[in-house]
This record gives C-alpha cells, sequence and structure tokens, in this order.
C-alpha cells in the first residue's frame, strides 16, 4: 500500500533546512577556525544570512505544525520503543520484520519520535539561542549575562557543544534513513512524499 | 561620517579666524636680530601671558605638575635611547623651549625666557640655527657625529638661509615642519625613536598617513593636539586615547583622541562597530608602522659603545640604507621599516622607569600596565642593553656629554662615565656595572592607513593571529578551547566508525540469509 507520508511544505521545509544546515555547519567550522576556505569574513556573511532565513523558515514551520496538528507526530510514546531498540540491534541483522510501519496517523517510528523530538526542543533551540547571543554579544542583554559568567568565550564555545551535537544526530539521521525494506525507501518517502508499506489489514484479520 | 565632516569643518576653519595679525607688519619687528633672546624679548613685549603659560607646561617643565603620582616625563624616567637627561642637561637642552638648561638638572627646570620660534617659525630654517649654536651636541641627532650630514653641507652648501629677521617678520602657527624639528628627529636619527613619527609626515602621501597628508585631511599635528594657553592634549605621560570609549563633548575641551572626532561606531558595518569597546582605532587602522620609506630603531646595544679605530679614533659604520648599525659613541643599532607592531592592553597609563630603579634581564622599563583594562592598542617595542649596577640590580644613569675625558662621548670609557653620571645623581653606586637587555613600549597613534588598507578579519581571526599574545580576549576563527574539537571529533568519527560496522554487519547477515 502506499501512503503519503509527507506532504509537500514538509519536504520543501526538510530539504531547504538541511542545506542551510550544512552550509551553517561548513561555514561555522571556518569561523570557528578549523580550515580556510570562504575567508573568514564571507564565511560570517554566508552563515548570518543562512541563519536568519533558517529562522524564518522555522516560524513558518512551527506555524505549520500547530495549525495542521503535524506536531502529534512528536509527542512521545512509551509503547514500542523497546520492541524498536531490540529491532535494531537483533532483529535488523536476523532479518526479523519491523516492528513498526509509518501510517498517516504515525509516520514515525517511537524511536523516531524521540529522536527528533529532542532535535526540536533541545538540540535547535540550544544553538538557535547560543547563536543569537553569539551574535548580538555586545548588545546590553548579553553583555548582563557576562555578570554571570557567560561571557562571549562561554557562549561560543557551547554554540560549537551544540553543532557537535547536531553533527552526531546528523551522522546517525544518514545511516538510520538506510534501514527501510531497502536502502533508498526512507530517502525515497522523503523526496516523493509516498512510502510503500506492508498492508497490515488482511494479517490483522488472520 | 558627518560628524567627521563637521569636526574637519571645524578645525580647517579655524587658522583662517585665528589670522588677524600679520606680524611682518609690526615695527617692532623690523629690526636687525643678532640674538635669538632678543626675539624672545620682542615677542613677550606684546605676547605678555605666553612665557607664564609656557612655563607651567610640559614642554617647559619635562614633568608633570602632578602630585598624585612618582614624578614622570623626560626629566626623570629612563628610556632606552638616551639613557636620562639628568646628568646631560645642558646637551639636552638643545631640545627644551627655552635657551639651555644647567648642566645638572635632576629635579626640576627654572624659568626662564622661551624660544618662541622653534615653535613659531614658518620659515623651516630656525630649527638649524637653534641645534647648531655653541654647545649643542652633534651626537645627539646625528648617530655618526654629524660625519654624513658634514659632507653633504661641504659639497652642497647650507640648506638654511634665512636672517633671524626674516624669520621673525613670518612667524605664525606650528606645523608638521615645527613639532617634527624635535619629535622626529629624537632617539639620534630621523624616525629612530617613535617608530610612527619621522620627516614622511611633512609630504605625507594618503596611504602613509590619512590625517597629515595634503591630499587627505591636510591637518597640522596641533589640529588632534589641540593647546589651551600653550598647553598641549595628547600627551603620552597622560593620553585620554585608552579612556574616551563614548564620544566626549566639544565642552570637554581639547582632547587628541580619535574617538572625539569620528565617534565609537564610525564603521558602516555595526559588526565592525562592535569591536570599539575592546579594540583601539589604532590597531586595526595602523596595519604597520615605520612606512615612510625612513627606519625606526628597533634594537640599540649601548654596551658596544667605545670601541675606537686603530688610531684611537671614533667610527661609524653604515648599512646599505645609510643607517647607522655602529658608532663608537652609541654602540650598535638595529633598525626595522614596515614593522609589524604588538598589542597590548592599555588603560592610559604605562608603568616606568627611573634612575636607580630595580631592574632585571628582558624587563619593559616602559611598558602599558599589563592588567586587561582599557582597550587593545598597537605598540612599538624596541630593545636597548643599558647600564646597570651587577651588585645592586638597579638601572645607571650614564655620562654622555660634558666638558672633561669622563663623559662617554669625550673619553669613550663606560667606567669613567658612570662614576660621573651616579656622582651628579649622587646615588649609591657598587662600583660594578654591566649591561641588561631592556624592553621599552612607546604607543602608536600616527601614520593612519585610508580604511581600505586597514586589518582584514582575518589578521586577527585566526590561529596565531595578531592578538595571539593578547590575553583575555576571544577571539572567534582562533581556535581557542582547541581541546573542545579534537574530543568532539573524535567521538564523531567513533560514531560513523559505529553505524558503518552497524551496515557491514546487516550486509554480512543478509548475504549469510541468502
Amino acid at each position: 500500500m502506499r501512503v503519503k507520508l509527507f506532504k509537500g511544505y514538509e519536504r520543501f521545509w526538510h530539504w531547504t533546512q538541511a542545506l542551510l544546515m550544512i552550509v551553517m555547519g561548513v561555514t561555522g567550522f571556518e569561523i570557528r577556525g578549523s580550515y580556510s576556505w570562504l575567508g573568514f569574513e564571507l564565511a560570517i556573511d554566508v552563515h548570518v544570512i543562512c541563519a536568519w532565513t533558517l529562522i524564518v523558515l522555522w516560524v513558518f514551520t512551527i506555524f505549520w505544525h500547530f495549525t495542521t496538528g503535524e506536531f502529534r507526530h512528536y509527542i512521545p510514546r512509551k509503547e514500542g520503543v523497546v520492541a524498536q531498540v531490540v529491532y535494531y540491534t537483533r532483529g535488523i541483522f536476523l532479518g526479523s520484520p519491523a516492528p513498526f510501519h509509518p501510517s498517516e496517523q504515525q509516520k514515525h517510528n517511537p524511536l523516531q519520535r524521540l529522536a527528533y523530538l529532542s532535535l526540536k526542543v533541545f538540540m535547535l533551540p540550544f544553538i538557535w539561542i547560543t547563536g543569537m547571543l553569539y551574535y548580538f554579544y555586545n548588545e546590553p542583554f548579553v553583555q548582563w549575562l557576562g555578570e554571570f559568567g557567560l561571557g562571549l568565550e562561554q557562549i561560543a564555545t557551547l554554540h560549537v557543544v551544540a553543532a557537535f551535537i547536531i553533527i552526531l544526530f546528523f551522522v546517525a539521521h544518514l545511516y538510520l534513513i538506510t534501514t527501510g525494506e531497502t536502502v533508498g525507501q526512507h530517502l525515497k518517502a522523503m523526496i516523493t512524499g509516498y512510502e510503500d508499506v506492508p498492508d497490515k489489514k488482511p494479517e490483522a484479520k488472520k | 561620517m558627518k560628524q567627521v565632516i563637521f569636526s574637519l569643518a571645524l578645525v580647517l576653519a579655524l587658522p583662517l579666524w585665528a589670522a588677524t595679525a600679520d606680524h611682518s607688519q609690526f615695527d617692532v619687528l623690523k629690526q636687525n636680530f643678532t640674538s635669538l633672546e632678543a626675539v624672545t624679548e620682542a615677542c613677550v613685549g606684546c605676547h605678555n601671558q605666553a612665557e607664564d603659560q609656557l612655563h607651567k607646561s610640559i614642554h617647559w617643565q619635562w614633568q608633570l605638575d602632578d602630585s598624585t603620582q612618582a614624578a614622570i616625563g623626560k626629566l626623570h624616567i629612563v628610556n632606552g635611547y638616551y639613557n636620562n637627561v639628568g646628568s646631560n642637561a645642558a646637551e639636552c637642552g638643545s631640545c627644551h623651549i627655552g635657551f639651555g638648561l644647567s648642566a645638572s638638572t635632576l629635579t626640576s627646570i627654572d624659568t626662564g625666557p622661551v624660544d618662541c620660534l622653534i615653535c613659531h617659525d614658518t620659515t623651516g630654517d630656525y630649527f638649524f640655527e637653534k641645534f647648531h649654536q655653541d654647545g649643542a651636541e652633534c651626537t645627539l641627532c646625528h648617530d655618526d657625529r654629524g660625519k654624513a650630514n658634514q659632507a653633504r653641507v661641504d659639497s652642497e652648501g647650507p640648506r638654511y638661509t634665512s636672517t633671524l629677521t626674516e624669520m621673525v617678520l613670518s612667524v605664525g602657527d606650528t606645523s608638521i615642519e615645527t613639532c617634527g624639528s624635535c619629535h622626529f628627529y629624537d632617539g639620534g636619527a630621523d624616525g629612530a625613536k617613535h617608530g610612527d613619527l619621522d620627516s614622511g609626515l611633512v609630504n605625507a602621501t594618503v596611504a602613509q598617513d590619512v590625517h597629515m597628508s595634503k591630499e587627505g585631511a591636510g591637518l597640522e599635528c596641533s589640529d588632534c593636539h589641540q593647546s589651551n594657553n600653550h598647553e598641549f592634549e595628547g600627551s603620552r605621560y597622560s593620553g585620554k586615547s585608552p579612556l574616551d570609549t563614548e564620544p566626549v563633548s566639544a565642552l570637554e575641551g581639547s582632547r587628541a583622541t580619535c574617538v572625539s572626532c569620528h565617534g565609537n561606531r564610525p564603521m558602516k558595518d555595526e559588526k565592525l562597530n562592535d569591536h570599539t569597546d575592546v579594540v583601539a582605532c589604532q590597531t586595526c587602522h595602523i596595519p604597520r608602522y615605520a612606512r615612510n620609506g625612513i627606519a625606526t630603531k628597533t634594537n640599540w646595544d649601548w654596551s658596544a659603545a667605545g670601541i675606537l679605530d686603530r688610531k684611537q679614533r671614533p667610527f661609524s659604520q653604515y648599512d646599505s640604507n645609510g643607517n647607522v648599525v655602529y658608532d663608537s659613541a652609541k654602540g650598535a643599532m638595529a633598525y626595522g621599516q614596515a614593522l609589524l607592531p604588538s598589542y597590548a592592553w592599555h588603560d592610559g597609563t604605562y608603568q616606568r622607569t627611573r634612575v636607580g630603579d630595580p631592574v632585571a634581564e628582558g624587563m619593559a622599563i616602559t611598558a602599558p600596565t599589563s592588567e586587561q583594562s582599557g582597550r587593545i592598542f598597537p605598540f612599538h617595542t624596541f630593545t636597548s642593553k643599558l647600564p646597570y649596577d651587577v651588585d645592586n640590580e638597579i638601572l645607571l644613569p650614564m655620562q654622555l656629554t660634558g666638558r672633561d675625558r669622563s663623559a662617554l662621548w669625550n673619553g669613550y670609557d663606560w667606567g669613567a662615565a658612570i662614576d660621573a653620571a651616579t656622582n651628579t645623581y649622587n646615588m649609591n653606586y657598587s662600583g660594578n656595572f654591566d649591561f641588561i637587555t631592556t624592553l621599552t613600549y612607546s604607543g602608536l597613534n600616527h601614520g593612519v592607513a585610508p580604511a581600505s588598507d586597514a586589518l582584514t578579519c582575518i589578521e586577527c581571526h585566526q590561529k596565531d593571529g595578531r592578538m595571539a599574545k593578547v590575553a583575555g580576549v576571544y577571539l572567534p576563527g582562533a581556535m581557542q578551547n582547541g581541546w573542545l574539537d579534537r574530543y568532539a571529533w573524535l567521538i564523531v568519527l567513533l560514531t560513523i566508525a559505529a553505524v558503518l560496522g552497524h551496515g557491514l554487519l546487516r550486509w554480512i547477515f543478509a548475504r549469510r540469509r541468502s
């Protein structure tokens, strides 16, 4: 059965965000001093432009989540978490059937829910807030934080920590999307919007 | 920008307003002057407050009239060029705005006639008269004891031909040339001492100095170093530049600071303006110094002085640019051009050293106080080997000049020169001297380059950039806290290895199943 998992806006958001975040990672580590490519000045300009673009995208996306009720896909659930972990550590090697199949009601498996929720409520706000403090480091309201030991150096360091956490997410994300029925199944779904899922209903009747 | 144009308009209009008197028309000045003192008498006949004003100024006193701190000013401190005034006052007095100092001037300078022309001559010839009168010591301004210039005068004849009366009839405002006749040539040669002051400023290009270039703002020294009652702003002994971090009201009086004309957020890019609370304007806008084709001294080894040639005569050695690299009277000297500044926090105060102060190898005898306050400024750094008392570990004075053989430049004997100087200072000297390396920091404020030549971001925002040695400032791009990256990339690599391993296992198990 073909299920439409990802709507047009959702896919636009996902891929634009992916592109912006990769560019920000590349320019961000140049600003950090890890290598020299665009030049410090251009790297900053690109990084800042991408940041503001991403913020606009997020504003629209948060609006979209609440007006369409899509936020429900990210509410964590207990049931199925253990089964999913067991599948990734054991079943996947033995060829057992996947414990979870996406549907319009539940796009993400229980582990995905947790991972994406933590991305949205922890990792992204972490880098977003530290980034804003970094950008406005010389404004009075940020200077005030300096009195609590949160100066430019601490803010910049936290911003880099946030970047590394997101890189870890990125590595895991890139790998886990290959764990569908076929290696390309999940990727294809995020491109076309549709995913082929096994027809559950006949099994249920047995 | 508007603020700069307004300030410039004010500054440039001043000379026009001031020119209400044409000195060439005053009958009292139309006389045949035969002595410099007679000129002053004519001046103060009308300008009857001028001498009183000048006697109160640092240009006369050579010390600050500030009882709150230990005496500073050139009368008291030791610098790495000409060590000390006290025992050499008669000759150091060539640069004093009176008519000479008594031979030992240790604690204060008595009032006396002021030499008006040294600042107000407009012909450019007067300083020559002044410095080449009896008693002036050639060696102070000419590191080779004047030999190269003597050869030039012999072949070309003198360049300075105005009579005293001609000079008097054309007196006017101070200029880059009049200030420069002392401040460009101190330290033994043109540009030798400060690094940012040399005769190149008289005809500077815009690239060399946007303010003083005629094609640039066309300012004179006194446009920034404004005076009230003959007292000038902007002395290094009472610098306000590090203190002025906010625009200063004109009602506060003259300032001689960048901010007083430009404000503290003068740039179009607000991210650049974010620097001005920590980084001084000079730091980016003076990318290099000694840029006018004239070298400045970077090292002076006084311990090498005193070597004579086979005929027991002093001799000089020059480098390919004509700089004196050795002279029997001075020792060995090294030079540099287009130098990279050193950078340090500076709050306007310097830690300074006096004759008889404790000294240690490599010690900075003049340096910005090193607390992380104020802002980060560029400095000319200069090393010098100076005599010290080995037993008491204190800095010793030198007797460079004088009438008898004890003066270094007469007898070329360090032992005698130091005995004589310590006698003059009446100080506790063990008799056992040697030389010790000292370091001098000198703030850079002149030779401001056009904005297009200012430092680019990457000059500082990189590992081992220009701020590498400045503590207490975080620079994006400098890879501070690099330990974080090392551990974090290791964790990323381990994660990549883990998912690849997981994928490999999936592939192996899938193969075995099929």
